[in-house]
């Protein structure tokens, strides 16, 4: 098992960040939350109920509106894999307010809000059904970063939430090649889109 | 009226209900005497019909007063009836020649589904091969998935009523005429998914897979040891199975392409198409089995037709995923009947253990144990009747409509219930009566009451009384509503059956541990909204008691059943629209059946018991220490099953 720290500008860390955990697994965050200090959108993602799964591509939802703010950040994960990756993406969020959406590539957001722009897809919904994490399933393009961007507004912040993130070769959850399985558990970087729009004076 | 005989009132009971004895305005207990009195007048065929159908008719007649006239349904054009008794010529010509229709009928279980104008439900009943006559109280499916649950319980249930909330303010606040040019101007909808088209072929089984098949270790079985359920048959029962889904879906690879819907039952155009959900869950656990299809919500007698029908085309596993509300407690029923054939037969039976809840968790919405008469002190009914002492009160509050019927049953047998019970709902502060059941029960009918749960809501107040007879173990069932005062036992009927495999739900990443094998202990707990166990039974199928002259829970009388027998995943993805995820027991049953699919290939031979041995060896204990009331042996593993197989 290897662990690896990570130093995201604008989530309060409560357990260290892992990667690589198993061969399948991307990400997992552990317990974290917002601590209310980042970047914030007026809006975010329209929760249309629907999740995204790997046998369609799920068109960006638009805006829930101007309700925010919403604070946010964002989670590249780097895949030199050579084939697309199947990725399943789940929330373990009791308090319900968490949003986390998949783009690849890079994720640019507009004058407030996020765009479409590389979006994947995302869980429709925020919270814990009956309990147990909510998850949604993307189609990684080859060679393609998986980019999460994850928005709370302002009520939850400082509520703990968890993001586990699981690579595989196929619908059937076949395994990712070893050699890639490899390369990401050294590769896991948080929040870089979020400090290089900070560094470039990009609005919060 | 009989004489009521051996009432069990304690001094310590009526000490505790005394500073309750006001629970019930007097004006409302006056009102229930006043049913009691009207029930008392009725004429032998009116006594055989359920309390719907007797409301409607003494409405029609003018016998009932203006309060319980504003709470009867307005007789209706058509009744769709069952009609239990000897299913003769003459009967069925009765019914034709009131202008009636024979949807199906048993001429072994003694049932009739018929459509009856309302006028004429009296005249039906005089006949001397009717011995009851009542309305469908309806069925249900045991999915729980955002995308299709029932509409009343989406409204009520907490966790529905959050994520509405936050939907609906998202619709609110969306403002599509600024969005929608923006979106659509910076090219974010169509262009991004142009390479999913190279992506598509890309899928190995199907476009979508459970992931039951990893965490159950299916995987393992089929690409490590080569058993894939190749030559067995697995039925599957639901609600439908559309030609256009299973096309679609075969199409997709998510079904093989040898699914077979027998004709004519592929359920109604209204369906969910839950059935094609199930058997993409049973083709991802064991892609060489072979599925076939039949619907089990037509009737009681059109599911028990289905269940042999299903094993006359070959199946050696069967799997269902519906309850019927009327469905007998403490005795097999026309589908537990069913049930029972086909296992003798060799067939392996399963069946979700229902949503209903559990005590364990808090969210039963079952009561069960045997009546307590409140004395007077939990108020006097005038004319008779005595209110059922819950436990230290007399009124179980509901505080969690479903909008699903609520059913009292007692432990007298099927089509010969000789002891009276009666249900009442009344409001918050008992001050009104919103609904009533109160058939008459002299020998030959059911022991079964039911009222709609439409229109009720949190805070009503659930009464039941003796109106005449002996105690009785009692079952209360809301169907997935809650109660103040509850306890275990919640699954029931076919789903609970001697000779069923009733399933447990456990949502495949309850651990937080990713798409990896499920593993024994703690990380993993049934379901919030699996209905728990044990199941008493007081009767044999054919109605004789278990222990004769004992029929009483407190004396320790008729016979436990382990149930739910096992656990199994849910929470799923599928492909069938409405369900992605999967939840519920419904997923949870198909999961198991899969297992059983890849064992039968193993042991082609395997009897059921030789099959429950293979399913309950090495199984994964969760929730209590061994076997439980909430996942029975715990969560059945395909790994573990096969090898079981492979050396027994």
């Amino acid at each position: 098992m290897k662990r690896t720290s990570l130093l995201l500008r604008t989530l309060l860390l409560t357990a260290t960040v892992t990667a690589s955990l198993k061969a399948d697994i991307l990400l997992d965050t552990g317990a974290i939350a917002f601590d209310g200090t980042g970047p914030t959108f007026t809006s975010r993602p329209f929760r249309d109920s629907t999740p995204s799964d790997w046998s369609t591509a799920k068109a960006f939802p638009g805006l829930a509106g101007a309700v925010g703010p919403f604070f946010y950040t964002t989670i590249t994960i780097p895949l030199a894999t050579g084939a697309p990756v199947y990725v399943q993406v789940s929330t373990d969020d009791p308090f319900g307010t968490v949003f986390v959406s998949a783009y690849h590539t890079s994720f640019t957001p507009g004058p407030g809000f996020p765009t479409g722009a590389n979006y994947l897809g995302d869980a429709g919904l925020s919270g814990n059904p009956f309990g147990n994490p909510g998850f949604f399933q993307v189609i990684v393009p080859a060679d393609a970063p998986l980019v999460l961007l994850l928005t709370r507004p302002t009520p939850g912040v400082g509520s703990p939430f968890a993001v586990l993130v699981e690579g595989f070769a196929d619908s059937n959850f076949a395994p990712l090649p070893e050699p890639m399985a490899y390369g990401l558990s050294l590769s896991v970087v948080g929040v870089a889109m979020l400090v290089r729009r900070k560094r470039n004076g990009g609005v919060a | 009226m009989k004489n009521l005989v051996r009432i069990v009132t304690t001094a310590a009971v009526a000490a505790g209900l005394a500073a309750q004895a006001q629970q019930i305005p007097q004006a409302t207990l006056d009102k229930i005497a006043e049913v009691g009195r009207l029930k008392a007048t009725l004429l032998p065929e009116e006594q055989k019909m359920d309390s719907a159908l007797l409301m409607r008719t003494l409405k029609a007649q003018g016998r009932l007063p203006a309060w319980l006239a504003d709470i009867t349904d307005a007789p209706a054009g058509a009744a769709t009836v069952e009609i239990r008794g000897t299913v003769s010529d003459s009967l069925v010509q009765l019914i034709h020649d009131v202008g009636g229709t024979v949807q199906s009928y048993s001429v072994g279980s003694g049932l009739i589904q018929a459509t009856i104008p309302s006028y004429e439900v009296a005249r039906i009943s005089q006949s001397a091969d009717v011995r009851q006559i009542s309305t469908n109280s309806g069925a249900t499916t045991n999915s729980y998935s955002p995308g299709k649950v029932h509409p009343l319980i989406r409204m009520q249930d907490p966790l529905y009523q959050r994520w509405e909330a936050r939907k609906l303010a998202d619709v609110k606040n969306r403002k599509w005429n600024r969005d929608l040019p923006m979106l659509a101007s910076n090219g974010l909808i169509p262009a991004i998914f142009s390479w999913f088209a190279d992506a598509t072929g890309i899928a190995a089984v199907g476009a979508l897979t459970s992931q039951g098949y990893i965490t159950h270790r299916a995987n393992y079985v089929v690409n490590s040891l080569g058993y894939t359920g190749n030559g067995v048959k697995v039925g599957v029962l639901s609600d439908s199975a559309s030609a256009a889904r299973v096309a679609a879906l075969i199409a997709s690879g998510d079904l093989p392409a040898n699914t077979v819907v027998l004709p004519g039952q592929e359920g109604p155009s209204t369906g969910s198409d839950e059935g094609t959900a199930m058997m993409e869950i049973i083709s991802d656990m064991a892609p060489g089995a072979q599925l076939y299809f039949a619907t089990a919500f037509t009737s009681v007698n059109s599911f028990a037709a289905n269940i042999i029908a299903l094993k006359d085309a070959g199946c050696t596993i069967i799997v269902d995923d519906v309850s019927y509300f009327s469905e007998g407690v403490f005795q097999d029923g026309p589908i537990a009947q069913a049930v029972n054939i086909v296992t003798a037969a060799g067939v392996t039976y399963l069946s979700s253990a229902g949503n209903s809840g559990n005590k364990t968790q808090g969210t039963s919405g079952t009561w069960q144990g045997d009546f307590v008469s409140a004395g007077a002190a939990g108020g006097v009914l005038t004319g008779g009747g005595l209110l059922h002492n819950w436990g230290g009160t007399v009124v179980n509050v509901l505080t969690l409509a479903s909008g699903n019927p609520i059913t009292l049953k007692w432990s007298d047998p099927l089509s010969g219930s000789a002891n009276d019970y009666d249900l009442y709902i009344l409001n918050s502060t008992a001050t009104t009566i919103k609904r009533v059941s109160t058939g008459f029960q002299s020998g030959t009918q059911d022991p079964f009451e039911v009222v709609s749960g439409n229109g009720l809501v949190a805070g009503d107040l659930i009464v039941s009384l003796l109106w005449s007879g002996a105690p009785r173990a009692l079952n209360l069932a809301t169907n997935r509503s809650r109660i103040s005062i509850n306890t275990d036992s919640v699954v029931f009927g076919h789903n609970a059956a001697a000779n069923t495999v009733s399933v447990a739900a456990v949502f495949w990443n309850a651990a937080r541990r990713g798409t990896v094998p499920f593993i024994a202990g703690s990380a993993y707990k049934t379901e919030s909204f699996s209905s728990d166990g044990p199941r008493r039974i007081f009767y044999q199928p054919n109605g004789t008691p278990i222990t004769p002259g004992n029929v009483l829970i407190g004396t320790n009388g008729g016979q436990v059943l382990q149930k739910p027998d096992i656990t199994a995943a849910d929470g799923v993805s599928t492909k069938t629209p409405g369900f992605n995820p999967f939840y519920g027991t419904s997923a949870a049953a198909p999961s198991a059946a899969g297992i059983a699919a890849l064992v039968k290939q193993v042991r082609p031979a395997y009897t059921p018991a030789q099959m429950k041995a293979a399913l309950y060896a090495n199984s994964l204990d969760i929730m209590g220490t061994g076997v439980d009331r909430d996942a029975g042996r715990g969560i059945a593993m395909a790994d573990k099953a096969v090898a079981y197989a492979l050396s027994h």
